[in-house]
C-alpha cells in the first residue's frame, strides 16, 4: 500500500497548530465537497482530506502517525513496522464521517488498526449509530448515484450495475465486496428521481432484515438533446432557403425521426414544438423542442457570390433598422 | 450440481416515504426532520407528522444539509441556504447548457 502524506495533503507543514490544521481542512472541505464542488475527481479529494483530517485533528492519532516518522514520502511503498502498536487504543472510531460507500485508504486502516469496533465507524456518517447491540437489528439504508443515458432514460429497460460494499467478515475484517445487481431503470425517469431497492442495503444484526438500497438517477449529457424536465431540446440548423421558402425536413427525436414542417419566413431562435416526443410521464409525456438556427452557406465561387449579390439588389432588407 | 441462486429485488420508483422510513433512510431522528420542515429545508406532503410523506427530492435535500453540517460545520439556516442556492445553480446551469449547445451549432 502506498504511504499517505497527511500534511502534504492538507498543504500544511509538519509543524502546523491545530488551529492551522484546522482553517486548511476547512478550506479544501468547501473546496471539493462533492455537493458544492465543480471540480474533477472533487470526491476522491474530498475523501483524501477528510482522511487527513481525521488523522491530524486527533493528537492521540496525531502522535501515531508521527511515530512512523518523517522519512517517507508521498506514494511510496509503505509497510507497518514490526511490532507496530499506534493502532491501540483507537477503536472508538464511531465519528467517523466518511459516507457510506467506500471508507478511508488501506494505509488508515493499516495504522489505526483493523479490529471489529474500528470498522463499525465505516458504516456511516456517524448518526446515532450503535454498533453490535444483541437484538434483531435492521440494516442500514445505502444510498448510491447511478449515471444513465438519456436513451435509457426514454427507452427504460436492464441495466447491470455494480457498486461497492464495504463488508465486515466474521473476523471482523473489512472488505470492498462488489455487489452486482440488474435493475430495470423505469422509461421516462430523470435525474435526481430515485429507486428503492428492497433489503439490498446493508446486512442486518441477529436476524433483523437489510436495509433498502436507494439508487439515485443522474442522466449524462447528450451529444444532441438538452433536457428541461420531461422536455427535450434540439437545435436545428436550416438553410437562408429553408427558412424564407418553407419546407419539409426530417429531425431525429429519441423515439426514432420525425417529418418536421418549417413555415415560410421562420427565423432563428424560433421554438417549434413535437407534442409528445419528450421524455415519456404520466399523464402527459414531455415535448420536445426544436430551435430553429438558419446557418448562411459560405460565397465560395463567382457564381455563388454573384447570387448573393443579386439578393442584395433585389431583396429590400436592412436587419438593424432598430438598432439606428 | 451448481447451485444457482436466484434473488427476487423488488423495485420501487420515486417512493413515498414515511416518517419512519426517511428517519431509517438518512439515520436521522424524527426530531431533527420536524426541525427540517420547521426550517423550510423540506416541505413534505401532509399536514400533521403523521401522515408526513417524502419524496426523492425531499431525500435528496435531507442528504445534502447532512452532509453541509457534517462535512463544512454549516448550521441549519445556513445549510438551508446553500442548498436552495445550489438548486438555483442548477437550474442556471441546465439553461446555460442549452443556450451553449445553441451556439455551438452556429460556430
Amino acid at each position: 500500500m502506498e504511504y499517505k502524506d497527511y500534511y502534504k495533503v492538507l498543504g500544511v507543514t509538519r509543524t502546523a497548530t491545530a488551529d492551522e490544521i484546522k482553517r486548511a481542512y476547512r478550506k479544501l472541505a468547501r473546496k471539493y465537497h462533492p455537493d458544492v464542488s465543480k471540480e474533477a475527481n472533487a470526491e476522491e479529494h474530498f475523501k483524501e482530506v477528510q482522511e487527513a483530517y481525521e488523522v491530524l485533528k486527533d493528537p492521540k492519532k496525531r502522535e501515531a502517525y508521527e511515530q512512523l516518522g518523517s522519512q517517507w514520502q508521498s506514494g511510496q511503498e509503505f509497510r507497518p513496522p514490526p511490532g507496530w502498536h499506534g493502532a491501540a487504543g483507537f477503536g472508538d472510531a464511531g465519528d467517523f464521517s466518511s459516507d457510506n460507500l467506500g471508507g478511508f485508504s488501506d494505509f488508515f486502516a493499516s495504522i489505526f488498526g483493523g479490529g471489529q469496533a474500528q470498522h463499525a465507524g465505516f458504516q456511516g456518517r456517524g448518526r446515532g449509530q450503535r454498533a453490535h447491540q444483541p437484538f434483531r437489528q435492521r440494516g442500514q439504508d445505502e444510498h448510491a448515484k447511478i449515471s444513465i443515458s438519456l436513451e435509457e432514460a426514454f427507452h427504460g429497460g436492464n441495466k447491470t450495475i455494480h457498486l461497492q460494499m464495504p463488508e465486515v467478515d466474521a473476523n471482523g475484517q473489512m472488505h470492498n465486496n462488489v455487489k452486482t445487481l440488474k435493475i430495470t431503470i423505469p422509461a421516462g425517469i430523470v435525474s435526481g428521481q430515485q429507486l428503492r431497492l428492497a433489503q439490498q442495503g446493508a446486512p442486518g444484526a441477529h436476524g433483523g432484515p437489510a436495509g433498502d438500497l436507494f439508487l439515485e438517477i443522474d442522466i449524462q449529457p447528450h451529444r444532441l438533446y438538452t433536457l428541461q424536465g420531461h422536455d427535450i431540446y434540439l437545435t436545428l440548423p436550416i438553410s437562408p432557403w429553408e427558412a424564407a421558402l418553407g419546407a419539409k425536413v426530417t429531425v431525429p427525436t429519441l423515439g426514432g425521426v420525425v417529418d418536421l414542417k418549417i413555415s415560410p419566413g421562420s427565423q432563428t431562435g424560433q421554438k417549434l414544438r413535437l407534442k409528445g416526443r419528450g421524455l415519456p410521464a404520466k399523464p402527459i409525456p414531455g415535448d420536445q423542442y426544436v430551435l430553429l438556427q438558419i446557418l448562411t452557406p459560405p460565397a465560395k465561387t463567382d457564381n455563388e457570390r454573384a447570387l448573393y449579390e443579386k439578393m442584395a439588389k433585389e431583396i429590400p432588407f436592412n436587419p438593424r433598422q432598430h438598432l439606428l | 450440481m451448481p447451485k444457482t441462486e436466484m434473488m427476487i429485488i423488488q423495485i420501487e420508483t420515486d417512493p413515498e416515504l414515511t416518517l419512519e422510513e426517511v428517519c431509517q433512510a438518512c439515520q436521522i431522528s424524527p426530531d431533527f426532520v420536524a426541525e427540517l420542515v420547521a426550517y423550510g429545508a423540506i416541505d413534505p406532503k401532509g399536514h400533521t407528522v403523521d401522515v408526513w410523506r417524502f419524496d426523492a427530492q425531499h431525500l435528496r435535500r435531507i442528504r445534502r444539509v447532512l452532509h453541509l453540517q457534517q462535512d463544512l460545520e454549516v448550521n441549519l439556516p445556513g445549510a438551508v441556504l446553500a442548498i436552495d442556492l445550489m438548486e438555483q445553480i442548477e437550474e442556471l446551469q441546465a439553461q446555460v447548457e442549452l443556450l451553449e449547445k445553441y451556439l455551438r451549432t452556429a460556430r
